[in-house]
């Protein structure tokens, strides 16, 4: 990543105090662009509208960075920025799922847990990770993926932290039940998972 | 399966999950485009924030300031009940001048530039005229007169002056009395006697009020000032002030 500033263009004739903005933000935030991008791909599932809420996710961070405060974590300061524009994203293309479609997942999916398939590629364990409800996703992405503390996750979804650790639970089982099913649909699950072979 | 093994297995997840999420390749391009936006944006600047703050608070003050000025200017129940719940808190007779104060001189807006004392007096009857200059001999300096009128107020016909100093307000009111209106019988003690003259006083809020009765008429001079200064002003404005009506009453004065 290169370290050219981010708004080198204008910086000739702003303040010194615009200039010493422009460098934190140059420091503090650009080097998470990728930690944001996987995580808004995952959340909306496609590369073009991640590309955009990625877009969107730095240009909000930089018109409020007056109000960051130094010394504070700004990869999750921009992650709560993340989760508000992808929730806005998500809107615009897709009705929620109801409450009642996510406890019918749940309640055909939490079974008892699952042996996990070894033999999975990085492409089947993000189909499974995929198929489970975006609340329980997005807690085992934070956690599990960016290894955000607890309270920090509670902090950027804006939910109590006794959520986000029985969200987490519920989320890797889930994702256990998910991968043995992306498993056993290529045929592998059972061959691996129940000692077959 | 036993819990170690569990637990290990759901590590060994972890760890793959982790890595195959952060195995996604970010667009190169992405970088560069997120560079070219802010670019096109200026810097963030606080006192943008603060500038919409003192913004924000000018909107609630102006907001208040309107409604108090409505409030007391605009609507005339609102008027009523503030001149009730202030001149309530006196004596039955003092009240009556207050009221008019109240009314005419302290609600109104008064204009830039103010009309000549002559062209002021022409509003009221000429037998009143001469309270005038006993008025603007007995009050402080650079007080001018501005308001000079008969007026009517709740079924009570009124002799109004006022004089203004800056944002110092003061008005001689002289209202006639109505049948056995009198601060003798009203058990009123005077404040203190000047030649023969029981002066009365009264304070409320930030109004003070001084008042001689006459036979035929009550006087009252209120103002915003101290009350020293003004019991001052009617024991200076009260002799000249008796004679005047004296004569309108026919009697000596």
């Amino acid at each position: 990543m290169s370290q050219e500033r981010p708004a080198a263009g204008v910086a000739a004739h702003e303040s010194d105090t615009a200039g010493a903005v422009s460098g934190r933000f140059e420091t503090e935030a650009m080097p998470h662009i990728n930690d944001l991008f996987r995580t808004a791909l995952r959340l909306t599932g496609e590369r073009g509208r991640a590309e955009d809420v990625v877009q969107e996710v730095y240009l909000q961070a930089w018109k409020s960075f007056n109000r960051f405060e130094p010394g504070t974590n700004c990869r999750a300061w921009l992650f709560k920025i993340l989760f508000h524009c992808a929730h806005h994203d998500r809107r615009k293309w897709f009705r929620f799922p109801l409450l009642k479609e996510t406890e019918e997942f749940l309640e055909a999916n939490l079974t008892a847990a699952e042996p996990i398939p070894e033999h999975l590629s990085d492409a089947e364990i993000l189909r499974a990770l995929d198929r489970i409800p975006a609340e329980f996703k997005n807690v085992v992405l934070l956690v599990d993926v960016e290894e955000f503390a607890y309270k920090e996750a509670a902090e950027i979804l804006g939910v109590p932290i006794g959520t986000v650790m029985s969200r987490l639970s519920r989320g890797r089982k889930l994702l256990r039940g998910s991968l043995a099913q992306v498993a056993e649909s290529y045929g592998i699950g059972k061959v691996q998972g129940r000692g077959n072979a | 399966m036993s819990e170690m093994q569990m637990n290990r297995e759901e590590q060994a997840l972890r760890d793959r999950l982790r890595a195959a999420v952060r195995r996604t390749e970010t667009p190169p391009f992405l970088e560069a485009r997120i560079r070219a936006n802010l670019r096109a944006t200026p810097a963030p600047a606080r006192w943008r924030s603060w500038a919409l703050a003192a913004t924000a608070a000018l909107v609630v003050l102006a907001a208040g300031v309107a409604y108090q000025l409505g409030h007391l200017r605009l609507t005339s129940a609102s008027q009523d009940a503030y001149i009730a719940s202030v001149t309530n808190r006196v004596a039955t007779l003092m009240r009556v001048g207050l009221k008019d104060h109240i009314h005419c001189a302290v609600f109104r807006k008064y204009p830039g530039n103010t009309p000549p004392a002559e062209e002021l007096l022409r509003k009221i009857s000429p037998e009143y005229r001469d309270l005038a200059p006993v008025i603007a001999r007995a009050t402080p300096r650079d007080f001018h007169l501005v308001i000079a009128h008969e007026c009517r107020y709740q079924g009570r016909n009124y002799v109004h002056l006022a004089l203004k100093r800056g944002s110092r307000l003061l008005s001689l009111v002289v209202a006639r009395k109505a049948d056995g209106e009198s601060f003798a019988t009203e058990n009123t003690l005077p404040a203190q006697v000047a030649a023969g003259l029981p002066l009365y006083s009264a304070a409320v809020q930030r109004f003070e009020i001084a008042a001689f009765e006459s036979r035929q008429h009550l006087v009252y001079v209120i103002s915003d000032m101290p009350a020293k200064q003004n019991m001052e002003t009617m024991l200076a404005a009260a002799p000249g002030l008796k004679e005047v009506l004296a004569k309108l009453e026919g009697g000596a004065a």
